[in-house]
């Protein structure tokens, strides 16, 4: 997940982002020419703003990925006897020598010019001689009998025409930087705008990064900017959206495309008709004044929220708003009515989502507040609580000199006022204060509240202070309209906000209040004007769990402020995590001074066996396949930590019978993946991996399970290495419920399915590792995290004897299921009594029953991010649903007359909360992961890591070391499209796959540079039209999976021809393969591989891969099912085993 | 609900080395017998561990005079029904380590101790206090619905120091979601030579608050209490051998910080002289 940030602007016109895992708030970067925003409108990976010129900005945040647009243009020539192939024999009728991919457009290379001074060629054109995952033949070309015909590599005896693809990239430049957007000259306004807001970007069927971004002009006209995507940053153009007369001061955009408006008179105006093929609307509808005299003066648009701030400070709250809805439904756009909420500010910002949504600044003490208590049940929240801001300091040093001389002026100000309170004890502190007058404010207040000074006296010369701020505020306001002559729309604005300023009443507040301000947050008073804000953006800011934001907690006393990290999350609901680890380390401490030298002494209490009991259910496999009641009893020696025994007491026929199960034979414990029973764990021993029967057991409850699966491996730690850092050589892999289970190899030799596979915490979908011992892991939601030589969380809890270097993970899984209708005659779609040959909700196959309401969380540690809503990516209609003739056919998006039957996607998004020994690495989303095969020369050499990005972006991380796993930063390696997969083997032989299934090898890979030098393709693709999606590089041996499940080998791999000759098959139903040390080979397999009959994701090792067969023999078992990933490139096995079947 | 498995184990773990000594003149072999010295859990009672003490030093007493073993530190006879944690908090300090106990078998002070006939006077004491705690905290539904052996997997989960054991019974009385919140907190505030005392105090005020340690110390007068937190003072306040902040919520203290009788035990005691 991307960072999550709260955009503020002070009265300077500085803006900060708030960062929602940070303490602290940064300034963001400023541009060099001074510019100052008004106010901006964030969104997750950057924001837009009004600068003080009156022009629109947008600022792109950095990132690792690059924006990389491909222009792209074909040659095309025909082919006569006389001359060959030119273009001097196309046809009047043929397309142009240059055009696009259809040939309806003429463009030469020279018909492209850069967007705008933000773009930056990459480089020359150059000719794309990759076609359909072949090389063509020389040049590039194409060949055809004509135009739009088949093209094919090679010409034929009928090739008539021809054609190839030329290629250019560009790239923004303009990232971390305030960039101006170009208006036209046209526009009536001369460009000058009052206001942005930016939102839509839930809009479906848009493209990738889409805004939905609405603007104000000072004479009241609004503008929509076009084509802002994530290619097209700043869009291609205004256009006006007649408003009819009226004259709109204020535009809020929602996260779903709502647009809410305020006109020059304090009406409020609605636009009505947005949809995923309209993302502008059709109309505005008026909104009636909440009471006859309420005149607005802001909007706020979230997801179902709109919250309005009507002139007099008054906060509204509209009832009934709809965002997901409001495509269809006007009243879900519109509302019901308005509520009148608690409080006064003069200014609200919301967050794109329904928790914790909503921000504001006070109207009479300029404070920022936020609402506490809001979640999509109560969407009103409970109180508005003060924000805990507070700024990162160390950063402060480096502000430019135009803020050092803005602030002088400032502080000079503030000195005066201090000048004039001399005599009584307020001090006001300001933005140079050290830590010295920090203490005398604290001093001096504490007196004050003692004796509780002359009031009367204290207020007035609060009022001063304010009066200062006032004064600076206006020359500053009158500052800008000097250099904005135009600008009456905005000073309107602004006086009236000012206007806010004036009404602001000393006497309400508080002075005990404003002293504890000074106390507790020691930086933040409205006598700075640093801190003196006049605008939020909460657009940006997506925020799941309010009680993990530091600033957002609504905790009374001095420890508010004083957040840090919590292992638990119900912990955080009781306690303040800063209070827990003061008690926790005072118990470190307890222990240690009364404990540590004494430990030899006599233990007063003998601790022997220790011993647990419980009835369970017991799957006996058999004849009879059935669960049975038994009872489990678990008997562990604490003193030696290698015997215990399960024994399994169950009745046939009355007679009753014992089973036992020593320890040591156990190879693995973990849960089985079906979400619907959660209280059935496995146990697995050498000999029922092989008959692949697990004993299976019931528990009566899913936290049973959890005490019996801890306490078993509690028990069991010594003997399975749970308790220590996870060897160097381990095996790491993921079972398809996204638990982590490492082997770590012993001593001597064992055979495959003798292996034991430990449970650590973290919840991945991938993990990559590799010998020089740095491991990476990839969540369901793409986020990288890295292992930090810790151990335990997950199931241990937080027990501090069996975890070390725990932090806390989140990973989001997305759950899906379809709802199916059939047509009839007269009533149409309807999903009502035609379940015969689908179910009304099922999965993608239309074959297993699921419906909505029945669908179950992972486990109950996951719970529910929002609720469930129709998917309208790919090829569906406005309501999201796709046609078929019925179930079995392939769906497409317009109904035929032959469609009989149509299903749409129902999509849901769920969250874990779970601790193990990761940290998560920066904000950049990558989908696949390789690290270095070979063994590092020496500690401080780098080690190679390439990744695949969300987007296809292939990427390398630099100053990886076995000192810094996490390194230090990515770089990206340009390709020509989008990847999927990526994998370095044995001499930094790094080889990739494109998302059409087109196979790179890029050589030249070495850790002085560690991106290599250019793609090669390699030829000839798979042979039946397989498109390749995985790809796994070991020593020299190179494997591939298609999409289709189908494992495939490269043959004749030789150091003068690294690129292999062809790809060879070797078998189907193969889900994941991983290639590592001595070309050895495992896979996760698809059910029922070969001939034999078992679920999806069982482990297999390839048997027999010698030099004369590098293809192997067969497979060897060694654990399953339920796997979901596994990989060896860590793994060097101890001695070469004998030949086995 | 607990769920701090981390602060449990660390409060459990607590483990007090003691160096047991026979009373001078009890001694009546002449030569006086090797000191006796043993890691205590914080949690446990003395009587529970001081066989192998008892057994140490019978040999070296008169065997017409000798009575029941009681313990002593500093001529302070200890309370055996006291978890052995809060006596040490009481009268002792992480100065005086190893704890030095003097052991008696004479002269048993009928006035301040009471007798401890056998293992299972303790369970009984024990099983009582816990009753009390839950006849505070959920009107005592919740220990009398308990079955037989969950009550002795309690006591034995404490007799032998096994947290899992334990903590698989006491989980269920220290439930304090939904219906089944705290309704008061079982506290005993101990100050030297005065009898303890406690009062009925709800986790949260009727006004919604959340209560913290400091709220509950607030309820008791300066004759009643001679700890105010607002005053330095000198003395301190220690629960499970520490000092919590005082802004703790009280509710999440009674969760993690009761000894196994469901109590908060808290002691109010003199400032070490030699400390800061």
């Amino acid at each position: 997940m991307t960072k999550q940030r709260l955009l503020l602007v002070n009265s300077s016109g500085d803006v900060f982002a708030l960062n929602t895992e940070k303490k602290y708030f940064r300034e963001l970067g400023k541009s060099t020419d001074g510019l100052k925003l008004k106010r901006v409108s964030a969104v997750e990976f950057g924001c837009w703003g009004i600068g003080h010129d009156q022009h629109v900005y947008v600022y792109i945040y950095s990132s690792d990925v690059p924006i990389r647009v491909a222009e792209t243009t074909f040659e095309n020539q025909r082919w006569s006897p006389w001359g060959g192939f030119t273009h001097k024999n196309l046809l009047p009728s043929d397309r142009k020598s240059w055009s696009n991919e259809t040939g309806d457009k003429h463009m030469t290379r020279n018909d492209f010019p850069l967007p705008s001074e933000y773009w930056e060629w990459e480089g020359d054109w150059f000719i794309d001689e990759n076609f359909k995952g072949e090389i063509t033949d020389r040049g590039g070309w194409q060949y055809a009998s004509d135009f739009p015909r088949q093209y094919s590599p090679e010409p034929k005896t009928f090739s008539m025409v021809r054609r190839r693809k030329w290629l250019r990239f560009r790239r923004y430049v303009a990232r971390e930087k305030w960039a101006k957007i170009s208006y036209s000259d046209k526009m009536e306004d001369g460009g000058t705008f009052i206001d942005v807001s930016v939102g839509g970007f839930q809009l479906p069927g848009q493209p990738a990064g889409f805004l939905s971004i609405w603007a104000v002009t000072v004479n009241g006209k609004v503008y929509v900017r076009e084509n802002v995507c994530e290619e097209c940053p700043e869009g291609t153009k205004w256009r006006l959206v007649s408003t009819d007369d009226t004259s709109v001061i204020n535009i809020s955009v929602g996260p779903t495309g709502l647009v809410w408006a305020v006109t020059w008179d304090g009406l409020v105006l609605v636009r009505l008709g947005v949809s995923r093929d309209n993302v502008y609307g059709s109309s505005w509808s008026e909104i009636p004044y909440p009471t006859n005299e309420t005149r607005m003066m802001q909007v706020a648009v979230g997801n179902n929220t709109v919250w309005a701030l009507s002139r007099d400070g008054i906060i509204w709250f509209r009832k009934g708003i709809n965002g997901d809805n409001a495509w269809f439904n006007n009243q879900s756009a519109i509302g019901s009515c308005w509520i009148e909420m608690v409080g006064s500010l003069c200014h609200i910002s919301v967050t794109p989502n329904d928790q914790a949504s909503v921000f504001g600044i006070g109207l009479n003490d300029r404070k920022p507040y936020f609402r506490s208590g809001v979640n999509t049940s109560d969407l009103g929240g409970k109180t508005w609580q003060l924000l805990m801001l507070r700024e990162d300091l160390s950063k402060l040093s480096h502000a430019d000199s135009s803020f050092q001389s803005l602030d002088d002026e400032d502080t000079s100000s503030d000195y005066q006022s201090s000048v004039s309170l001399r005599g009584t004890p307020v001090s006001v502190s300001s933005i140079t204060n050290s830590k010295d007058s920090k203490n005398n404010t604290m001093k001096s207040i504490k007196p004050l509240k003692a004796t509780s000074l002359s009031k009367p006296d204290l207020s007035k010369s609060k009022t001063e202070t304010k009066n200062t701020i006032k004064v600076s505020n206006q020359s500053e306001c009158e500052s800008t309209k000097s250099k904005n002559h135009k600008s009456m729309g905005i000073y309107n604005i602004d006086s009236m906000e000012l206007k806010s300023t004036i009404t602001m009443n000393p006497s309400t507040s508080n002075i005990s209040e404003t002293s504890d301000e000074v106390f507790t947050m020691c930086t933040i008073t409205p006598a700075m004007p640093r801190y003196f804000w006049v605008w939020f953006s909460a657009m940006g800011c997506y925020i799941d769990e309010p009680t993990n934001v530091r600033w957002l907690q609504t905790r009374r006393g001095k420890f508010h402020s004083m957040y840090s990290f919590s292992l638990n999350q119900n912990i955080t609901k009781r306690i303040s995590p800063y209070i827990r680890n003061v008690i926790l380390e005072r118990l470190y401490q307890r222990n240690r001074t009364e404990i540590q030298q004494f430990q030899y002494l006599e233990n007063a209490v003998d601790k022997s066996s220790w011993l647990k009991k419980s009835s369970m259910k017991w799957y006996r496999y058999g004849y009879r396949n059935r669960w049975e009641d038994v009872t489990v009893e678990l008997e562990h020696s604490l003193q030696d930590n290698d015997s215990g025994i399960i024994t399994i007491h169950y009745c046939p026929r009355g007679k009753p019978v014992n089973m036992q199960i020593s320890f040591s034979d156990i190879t693995c414990i973990k849960r089985i993946a079906d979400p619907s029973a959660q209280s059935v764990f496995q146990i697995h021993t050498a000999d029922t991996t092989c008959k692949n029967q697990p004993y299976l057991l019931m528990t009566s409850s899913e936290s049973d399970t959890d005490e019996w699966l801890s306490t078993l491996l509690t028990a069991n730690s010594h003997l399975w290495k749970i308790k220590q850092t996870i060897d160097k050589d381990s095996i790491c892999s993921t079972t398809l419920r996204g638990d982590v289970f490492i082997h770590q190899p012993y001593k001597t030799y064992t055979k495959p399915y003798e292996m034991l596979w430990c449970q650590q915490g973290g919840h991945f979908k991938r993990i990559e590792t590799c010998v020089n011992g740095i491991t990476w892991a990839v969540g369901y939601d793409h986020t990288t995290w890295v292992y930090n030589q810790g151990y335990g969380g997950g199931l241990f809890r937080a027990t501090s004897a069996m975890s070390k270097e725990c932090y806390q993970q989140t990973d989001t899984r997305t759950i899906s299921t379809y709802e199916n209708q059939k047509w009839y005659p007269v009533i149409g779609y309807t999903n009502k009594g035609f379940l015969t040959d689908c179910y009304e909700w099922s999965d993608s196959t239309g074959i297993q029953d699921k419906n909505k309401e029945s669908i179950k969380l992972p486990s109950s540690n996951w719970h529910w991010s929002g609720d469930w809503s129709v998917d309208f990516s790919g090829q569906v209609d406005q309501e999201g649903w796709q046609y078929s003739g019925n179930f079995n056919k392939p769906f497409h998006q317009q109904p035929g007359l032959r469609d009989g039957v149509r299903r749409r996607r129902w999509i849901r998004k769920c969250k874990l909360n779970t601790v193990g020994p990761w940290n998560k690495l920066g904000s950049t989303n990558i989908k696949d992961v390789t690290i270095q095969l070979d063994t590092i020369s020496s500690t401080i050499s780098p080690v190679i890591i390439w990744a695949v990005g969300s987007n296809g972006n292939v990427l390398c991380r630099l100053g990886v070391t076995i000192h810094n796993h996490q390194g230090d930063n990515w770089i990206d390696i340009p390709t020509d499209l989008p990847f999927t997969s990526v994998s370095i083997g044995g001499n930094n032989r790094a080889w990739g796959i494109a998302i059409d299934g087109s196979v790179y090898y890029r050589p030249g890979v070495t850790s002085t540079n560690p991106s290599g030098q250019c793609w090669l393709q390699v030829i000839p693709t798979p042979p039946q039209g397989s498109t390749l999606h995985l790809i796994s590089v070991g020593e020299t041996a190179v494997w591939a999976v298609d999409t289709k499940g189908n494992l495939w080998y490269r043959e004749q791999i030789t150091p003068t021809y690294p690129e292999g000759t062809r790809w060879c098959y070797v078998c189907n139903k193969v889900k994941h393969v991983s290639v590592g040390h001595n070309d050895e080979v495992w896979i996760v397999s698809l059910p029922n591989f070969g001939k034999f009959k078992h679920g999806t994701g069982m482990v297999y090792k390839r048997l027999g891969i010698t030099t004369e067969r590098p293809m192997g023999t067969g497979w060897d078992r060694v654990i399953g099912d339920g796997w979901q990933y596994v990989s060896i490139r860590g793994y060097i096995q101890k001695y070469i085993e004998t030949e086995e079947s | 609900m607990a769920e701090d498995r981390e602060v449990l184990r660390e409060i459990w773990e607590g483990r007090i080395p003691v160096c047991f000594s026979l009373a001078e003149e009890e001694i009546y072999t002449g030569e006086p017998p090797d000191l006796y010295y043993l890691l205590v859990p914080r949690q446990i009672y003395f009587p529970l561990v001081t066989d192998k003490v008892q057994r140490h030093f019978i040999a070296s007493v008169d065997p017409d005079k000798h009575g029941e073993m009681w313990l002593e530190y500093e001529g302070q006879p200890l309370k055996w029904h006291y978890p052995v944690g809060v006596l040490f908090d009481l009268f002792a300090n992480s100065n005086s380590l190893p704890w030095n106990i003097t052991v008696h078998f004479q002269a048993f002070p009928e006035e301040e101790l009471l007798h401890c006939p056998a293992k299972e006077a303790i369970e009984s004491h024990f099983m009582s206090v816990v009753k009390e705690a839950d006849g505070l905290k959920h009107r005592g539904q919740l220990v009398n619905n308990m079955q037989k052996k969950d009550h002795k997997q309690l006591w034995t989960g404490l007799q032998n120091d096994k947290f899992e054991q334990f903590w698989s019974v006491n989980k269920k009385l220290m439930e304090s979601s939904g219906d089944d919140s705290f309704k008061y907190i079982p506290y005993r505030i101990y100050q030297n030579d005065r009898p303890y005392i406690q009062k009925l105090f709800k986790p949260v005020s009727d006004d919604g608050e959340v209560q913290t340690l400091r709220d509950l110390l607030k309820t008791f007068d300066n004759d009643e209490l001679c700890f105010n937190p607002d005053i330095s003072s000198e003395k301190i306040l220690l629960i499970q051998g520490i000092q919590p902040p005082l802004e703790t919520p009280i509710l999440w203290l009674s969760e993690h910080f009761s000894y196994p009788d469901n109590f908060l035990h808290i002691c109010i005691v003199d400032k070490m002289k030699n400390e800061s």
